[in-house]
């Protein structure tokens, strides 16, 4: 029967809405006096917050430094991307170096030259080689040669 | 009762209208369905096909060719090698007047423009518009500032040689593939592993990302290759090509111990750095791809394989027939007419009559097997492509005239590569070394290194007693048979002088005008240090190979063992100009066998052999009498005082009597004075023997055990300190 009474009354709210313009609201001010009351100290949440700081400072260091390093990781990294294209051009020209080298050093090449510059090929026992006899006291001239075939007999 | 059937009077149309939203909603996932199947469609089914339509409109993947290694020669001298060097390409969709850039671009690199045009039309994403350009075209090209216009490193290879060893080395193409030669052989190891580069395109059509494969470098290969020796040889023969006009020469210098080819020369040749202008003719290495009829160079096989199985000896004496002789009906006669003559002899005149009686002696079987053992008929291994193995014939497939001709190195095809292997083994005590030309392949960053290089396949194939008779023979060859332009200043030199005719391509015939001329032969004696084998190709005029080629081998021999630093084996003349007067050697008295040849139409024999008397006659007459041998006097003495006629053959036995040595006319040159006199060691024991090698300074080289029977170089001769002599014991 409760529940037929409001839906009754819910109809007949319905019916009345076209002329029902709501309850009016009414404030009071009223005064609240808490100047009697004292924060009383706590010390396990000043602790808490304590411990909170210094958590956030650890945190904000941990960030700053990952930051950190992370941006001078891509620092580095640049810097090893430039130095890596420096050796790969240092290594380059050094191959073309190489090359120009092993131009100029074409037995052709100097043989037209020689010949220029009025010198003959030597006759039968005219080529002496000065390492042959090399005196371990007397200093020598460095090469490095990168490959020497030497024959197993 | 009545509030609830209004109640339901009221929810009837919500019920109504809920079911409408209820279709719509069916209808919404069922069109959420077919989207999201069509979605995994064609995101999951047809990805694949999808992605690649995609990857083909947006995407174009380069493949960027690897550094190839470096060729070194034994010294560590770089033959060939690879730098970066500025590609030009062009992304058409980027290009606003793709035809306008082209032609700019085509003026500069010479290239024609329709097809570089035609190219960049058929891609959206990439195309090459000057590939592997040298600096200034690439700075010319970077000077336009053409729009969609791009740049790329590309590994470029180089011959800094130019022209050197340019069949050894060949060449490779724009995409960096060895296309000939060493490059071709040993591609696989030198190109290394390309890399890929990615170009995409957006929406915008606009070329945005580019990811790289770093490319893998090749490894470096060392040849045995001495590029001095190789530049000796090369212009030695250019400069025989231009005297003798012959249309195209080889030159094979070699190290007879170990195989190593020290020098591969040939001509015409090419510079690999300009591919535009090789020919065809050119790129041939006729060193290892060429087959020639070998002519006079092949008795050495003949009368080694005679020597070697005991049926003759250096000092036998046998009629050559005033140089004629019949074999099933044909006549063949030498160019001079020789009476009787020692099998050294034979050798030294390049007697044909000579060489054939020996091989008749020989017979096919063992014959066949001697030239099978000195490699020919089959190939020698070398790395190089396009090796020929020859054209031998079996024995089974021999006709009746085919032991004389092959005798005298007719109806047989060699290459120069086998020629030289030959003369090697004699060298080599009888040993037979494979040529090699490569040491080693080295990893692309290597450390200075030495390589140790180790013969690998190698087999006796006569014995170290008849190498050293046979080194003794070809010396007399050098001395006063028809190489006596090969005597060398200060070192002592053996070889054999080669003309064979060639085969006229009109007639089919064999040419009386086009010959091949050779000369194969190594220094110095008694401890050879290289082997040269020289081949001129149709020389005009003068076309013996006694004429034209030995003259080479003389002055690529000297050269090559004053550079190595061989030690002299024979006493400098102290006066080179006279040293050159009493070693001018007219040109006529280096006719060696005549062209006559089996396969072509010869005379019918009308007598059978030459009456001895005019043979023994003719005897007096002989050439090299004429002109006085130039061995030491206690030499030549010795080895025609041991002329057994015993063991001569059937015809030398008519002969009367031994040739001997003439009463005068012995000229004995400066060359032959100095060093030690090779001590007898005949009827000693071996322990005795090596006490008397060691007294006189020399190696002793025991074969066998008992006593002393023969020796090489004979009792008497000059050696230079230190020098092997082969002795063969036996009990």
């Amino acid at each position: 029967m409760a529940a037929a009474a409001t839906i009754q009354g819910t109809m007949m709210s319905s019916r009345r809405k076209s002329f029902w313009i709501g309850t009016p609201e009414i404030y009071f001010s009223k005064a609240i006096d808490n100047s009697r009351l004292v924060k009383v100290e706590d010390p396990r949440r000043g602790r808490e917050m304590r411990q909170f700081g210094i958590a956030l400072c650890c945190l904000f260091l941990l960030v700053m430094t990952y930051a950190w390093q992370h941006f001078k990781a891509i620092e580095y990294g640049y810097q090893i991307e430039s130095l890596k294209m420096q050796r790969d051009s240092l290594v380059e020209m050094n191959r073309e170096l190489h090359l120009e080298d092993a131009s100029l050093r074409n037995p052709e090449r100097i043989d037209l030259m020689a010949r220029k510059l009025g010198l003959q090929s030597p006759q039968a026992g005219q080529v002496v080689r000065l390492d042959v006899s090399a005196d371990s006291d007397v200093p020598v001239i460095a090469s490095v040669t990168p490959i020497s075939v030497i024959s197993a007999r | 009762m009545s509030l609830i059937d209004e109640e339901l009077t009221l929810a009837t149309p919500r019920a109504g209208t809920n079911h409408r939203l209820y279709i719509l909603g069916g209808l919404l996932l069922l069109w959420l369905c077919v989207i999201c199947m069509r979605l995994v469609y064609l995101q999951i089914f047809r990805y694949g096909d999808f992605q690649q339509r995609a990857d083909h409109q947006q995407q174009r993947s380069i493949t960027v060719s690897a550094k190839r290694g470096i060729i070194f020669d034994r010294q560590g001298h770089e033959l060939a090698m690879s730098i970066l060097v500025d590609s030009a390409f062009a992304v058409p969709s980027e290009v606003p007047d793709l035809p306008n850039a082209v032609s700019l671009i085509t003026r500069i690199t010479g290239e024609d423009a329709r097809l570089v045009l035609a190219d960049c039309r058929s891609r959206r994403t990439f195309c090459w518009v000057a590939r592997k350009a040298n600096a200034d075209t690439i700075d010319r090209i970077r000077a336009l500032n053409l729009q969609g216009i791009h740049f790329q490193k590309e590994s470029k290879r180089f011959y800094p040689k130019r022209e050197l060893a340019a069949q050894v080395l060949g060449y490779v193409g724009t995409d960096d593939g060895g296309l000939s030669g060493i490059e071709r052989e040993y591609d696989e190891q030198l190109k290394g592993q390309p890399g890929r580069m990615q170009i995409s395109v957006d929406a915008r059509k606009k070329w945005f990302a580019r990811i790289e494969k770093e490319p893998e470098a090749g490894n470096n290969l060392v040849l045995t290759i001495d590029e001095k020796i190789q530049y000796i040889a090369e212009r030695e023969l250019e400069q025989a090509i231009k005297d003798t006009r012959a249309i195209a020469g080889t030159v094979i210098v070699e190290n007879p111990r170990t195989g190593e080819i020290l020098a591969l020369a040939n001509r015409p040749n090419f510079n690999p750095n300009v591919k535009k202008e090789i020919r065809n003719d050119a790129l041939k290495n006729r060193a290892v791809s060429d087959v020639y009829e070998p002519g006079s160079t092949f008795k050495l096989v003949t009368i080694s394989g005679a020597l070697e199985e005991r049926l003759t000896r250096p000092e036998e004496v046998f009629d050559c027939q005033m140089g004629s002789i019949v074999i099933n009906g044909m006549r063949i006669r030498d160019s001079k007419p020789h009476g009787l003559l020692t099998v050294s002899d034979v050798l030294a005149e390049s007697s044909d009559v000579g060489a054939i009686k020996i091989a008749l002696r020989l017979g096919e079987d063992r014959f066949y097997k001697y030239i099978r053992a000195f490699g020919f008929g089959q190939q020698t291994g070398i790395e190089l492509p396009g090796e020929t193995r020859g054209l031998t014939k079996p024995v089974n497939r021999w006709s009746k005239v085919s032991i004389g001709a092959i005798s005298m190195g007719q109806e047989i095809g060699v290459s120069p590569i086998q020629l030289a292997a030959m003369v090697s083994t004699f060298a080599n005590d009888g040993v037979w070394e494979a040529p090699r030309i490569v040491a080693m392949t080295t990893p692309p960053q290597s450390m200075p290194q030495t390589v140790v290089f180790h013969p690998e396949h190698e087999r006796r194939v006569i014995s170290a007693l008849t190498a050293a008779q046979m080194r003794q023979m070809m010396r007399q060859v050098v001395l006063h048979g028809t190489g006596r332009k090969a005597v060398l200043e200060g070192y002592s030199s053996a070889g054999k002088t080669g003309t064979a005719q060639k085969v006229d391509p009109a007639t089919g015939a064999y040419s009386r005008t086009k010959y091949v001329g050779s000369f194969a032969g190594f220094a110095p004696i008694n401890n050879p240090a290289v082997t040269v084998a020289v081949i001129l190709d149709s020389a005009v005029g003068l076309h013996q190979g006694g004429q034209v080629a030995a003259p080479v081998f003389q002055r690529i021999t000297q050269q090559v063992l004053e550079y190595l630093h061989v030690p002299h084996d024979l006493q400098l003349p102290t006066n080179r100009q006279v040293w050159l007067v009493q070693n001018k050697v007219k040109d006529s008295d280096l006719d060696e066998s005549s062209p006559d040849h089996l396969g072509s139409a010869l005379e019918v024999a009308d007598v059978g052999f030459t009456d001895p008397a005019p043979a023994a006659a003719m005897q007096t007459q002989k050439p090299s009498a004429a002109q006085g041998p130039i061995a030491p006097v206690a030499l030549r003495e010795k080895e025609l005082a041991t002329q057994a006629p015993s063991t001569a053959p059937s015809a030398a036995a008519n002969s009367p009597e031994p040739a001997k040595p003439p009463a005068n006319g012995t000229v004995v040159l400066d060359v032959e004075q100095g060093g030690i006199e090779v001590p007898s060691f005949i009827g000693k024991s071996v322990r005795s023997a090596l006490e008397a090698a060691q007294d006189s300074g020399l190696e002793l080289n025991p074969v066998g055990s008992g006593i002393a029977r023969e020796q090489s170089p004979a009792a008497g001769a000059h050696v230079t300190a230190g020098s092997r002599v082969v002795v063969k014991f036996g009990r």
